[in-house]
C-alpha cells in the first residue's frame, strides 16, 4: 500500500442524497445480481453436464474473492475514490455473467466465479461504505449507511423472482446476457459516487498501512469483528438450511419461501430502523440486542412447538435483525478511526463475517449429518447470540486516542 | 420535466436534502417494484424454492 498521502480534491460535488441514490442503486445491482447466481445451479449443471460440486466450487470461489477483495477494493475506493472501483465491479460483474453464458466446462465457471467476487467485491455495499460515510454529517452518517444497506436489500429481493421468470422465458443462457447487460447499468452511476476522497474531517490524515495496523492492534475492533463473526454465522445458517429444516418438520414447502421472503422484507425495516438507532443511541447497545435478540429467537427453535406460525414469526424477527448489523458495525468502524480508510477498515470486518458465513453453513451440514437434526446448531447459535451480546457491550464507543498525532 | 418549485424543493436545495419530488420518485419506483417481486414470489413461490435455497446458499457465504 502506497504511503503517500491521497490528494486532497475535495469529494463528491454531488449533495449526499444523490450520493447515497447512486451508491443505493449501484448496491442494488451489484448485490442482486450477485444473489441471483445461485438460481442457475440447476440449469447450468444440467445444461453443462457439469456436477454440483464444480457450480458449488465456483460460487466458492466467488466468495473467496469476494472476501479477499473487499479490503483491497476498500483501500482503493478510500485512495483514490470509488469511482474506479465501481467500474471495475460492474465491468468484472458483466465479464462474470457473460463467461457464465457461454461456459463449457468446469474451469470456464471458476473463471467466471473469480470475476463475480470481483464484481461484489467493487460494486456492493462494501466498496460504497466509505464514500456515503465520508459524504454524511456524523450525526446521520448510519441513516445515510442504512439507505445504502436498504438498497442492496431490496434488489436482492427483486432480483430474484425476476431472474427466475427470465431463465423460464428466454433460456439460462440468453438471461445471463440479459443480466450482463443490467450490471453496464452500474458503469454511468460511478460518476455520481467517484472523486479522490478530501482530507477526512473526523480523522487525521493517516496512512492506509497504519490506520490497518492501528486497527489491528485495538482491542474494539477485534471485539466489532468477533460478533460480526457470529452475525455471519447466524444469517447463512438460517438462510441456507431452513428450507430443509421446514421439510424435516413436515411443513408445506410454501412455508420456507414465504419465511425467506419475510426475512427480506424485515431486513429492510430492521436496517432502517438500525440507521435511526445509531443516530440516537449508543451502536454497540444496538449491536448487542440485535445479537441478544437472535439468541431468543433461535431459543424459540428449541421451546418452542414448531408449527408454520411459529416458522413465519421467528422468520420476520430475524429479519428485522438481519443485516441490521452493518450500519452499526460500519458506523462504529467511523466512530474509531474516522472516515479517512473506513472502506478498507471494514473490509477487514467483512472478512471476519465471511469466515462467519462459511463455518455457519459447513457446520449445520455436519452436525445434521452426525446427528441428525438442527437442534445442536440451534444451542449453538444461542450461545453465539448470547456471546456476540456480551462482546458488543464493553465496546469503548470513542475515537482511538492517537498520541504522536495529538503531540503534533 | 421541470422540477416543481414548493418551499419545500427550494429548502431542500439550499439544506442538501432530498427534495420531495425525488422522495416521491424513488419511493413510488421502490413501491412497485417491491408489490411486483412479492407478487411473483406469491405466484410461484413452489417453483422457487429450490433455486431460493440454492440461491441464498450462494449469496450468503
Amino acid at each position: 500500500m502506497s504511503s503517500t498521502t491521497p490528494r486532497e480534491s475535495g469529494d463528491q460535488a454531488a449533495p449526499l442524497w444523490k450520493i447515497v441514490l447512486a451508491a443505493a442503486t449501484i448496491a442494488a445491482i451489484g448485490m442482486g445480481l450477485r444473489q441471483v447466481v445461485g438460481l442457475y445451479m440447476k440449469p447450468v449443471t444440467q445444461g453443462l453436464g457439469v456436477t454440483r460440486e464444480a457450480f458449488a466450487l465456483s460460487v466458492a470461489v466467488a466468495n473467496i474473492v469476494w472476501g479477499i477483495a473487499s479490503p483491497i477494493a476498500g483501500y482503493v475506493a478510500d485512495r483514490y475514490g470509488a469511482g474506479r472501483v465501481v467500474i471495475m465491479g460492474g465491468l468484472a460483474t458483466a465479464i462474470g455473467l457473460g463467461v457464465m453464458s457461454v461456459a463449457s466446462s468446469g474451469a470456464h465457471l471458476l473463471i467466471s466465479g473469480a470475476f463475480l467476487g470481483l464484481g461484489v467485491a467493487g460494486a456492493g455495499v462494501n466498496a460504497l461504505m466509505g464514500t456515503v460515510g465520508r459524504r454524511a454529517a456524523p450525526e446521520t452518517r448510519t441513516r445515510a449507511i442504512a439507505a445504502l444497506g436498504m438498497g442492496s436489500g431490496i434488489g436482492m429481493l427483486i432480483a430474484l423472482p425476476y431472474t427466475h421468470v427470465l431463465i423460464e422465458q428466454a433460456g439460462w443462457q440468453t438471461s445471463l446476457l440479459v443480466l450482463a447487460a443490467t450490471a453496464l447499468f452500474i458503469l454511468p452511476l460511478a460518476r455520481v459516487v467517484s472523486g479522490t476522497p478530501g482530507a477526512s474531517t473526523d480523522g487525521p490524515a493517516q496512512v492506509a498501512g497504519v490506520a490497518l495496523g492501528e486497527a489491528l492492534s485495538h482491542r474494539d475492533f477485534w471485539l466489532l469483528n468477533a460478533g460480526f463473526f457470529v452475525c455471519g454465522f447466524h444469517v447463512v445458517f438460517y438462510a441456507t438450511h431452513l428450507p430443509a429444516y421446514v421439510a424435516d418438520q413436515g411443513m408445506e414447502p410454501w412455508v420456507a419461501v414465504a419465511a425467506l421472503t419475510l426475512v427480506g422484507v424485515g431486513n429492510l425495516a430492521g436496517t432502517w430502523l438500525a440507521g435511526e438507532w445509531g443516530r440516537r443511541f449508543p451502536k454497540r447497545h444496538g449491536l448487542a440486542l440485535i445479537y441478544a435478540g437472535r439468541a431468543v429467537v433461535f431459543l424459540g427453535f428449541l421451546v418452542l412447538p414448531v408449527s408454520p406460525v411459529m416458522v413465519l414469526v421467528a422468520s420476520l424477527l430475524l429479519g428485522l435483525l438481519w443485516l441490521s448489523t452493518v450500519p452499526l458495525t460500519s458506523g462504529l468502524v467511523a466512530t474509531f478511526y474516522g472516515t479517512r480508510w473506513m472502506t478498507m477498515l471494514y473490509g477487514i470486518a467483512f472478512f471476519t463475517h465471511q469466515i462467519g458465513s462459511f463455518l455457519g453453513v459447513w457446520l449445520a451440514g455436519r452436525l445434521f449429518d452426525k446427528l441428525g437434526s438442527y437442534d445442536a446448531m440451534w444451542m449453538i447459535s444461542v450461545g453465539l447470540g448470547i456471546a456476540a451480546a456480551l462482546i458488543n457491550i464493553p465496546i469503548r464507543e470513542r475515537s482511538v486516542v492517537r498520541p504522536a498525532l495529538q503531540g503534533a | 420535466m421541470v422540477q416543481s418549485a414548493s418551499p419545500e424543493n427550494r429548502n431542500a436545495k439550499r439544506s442538501g436534502a432530498m427534495p420531495a419530488t425525488a422522495k416521491a420518485i424513488v419511493g413510488a419506483l421502490v413501491a412497485a417494484l417491491l408489490a411486483a417481486a412479492l407478487t411473483l414470489i406469491a405466484l410461484r413461490g413452489n417453483a422457487l424454492l429450490l433455486d431460493l435455497s440454492s440461491a441464498l446458499s450462494a449469496f450468503c457465504l
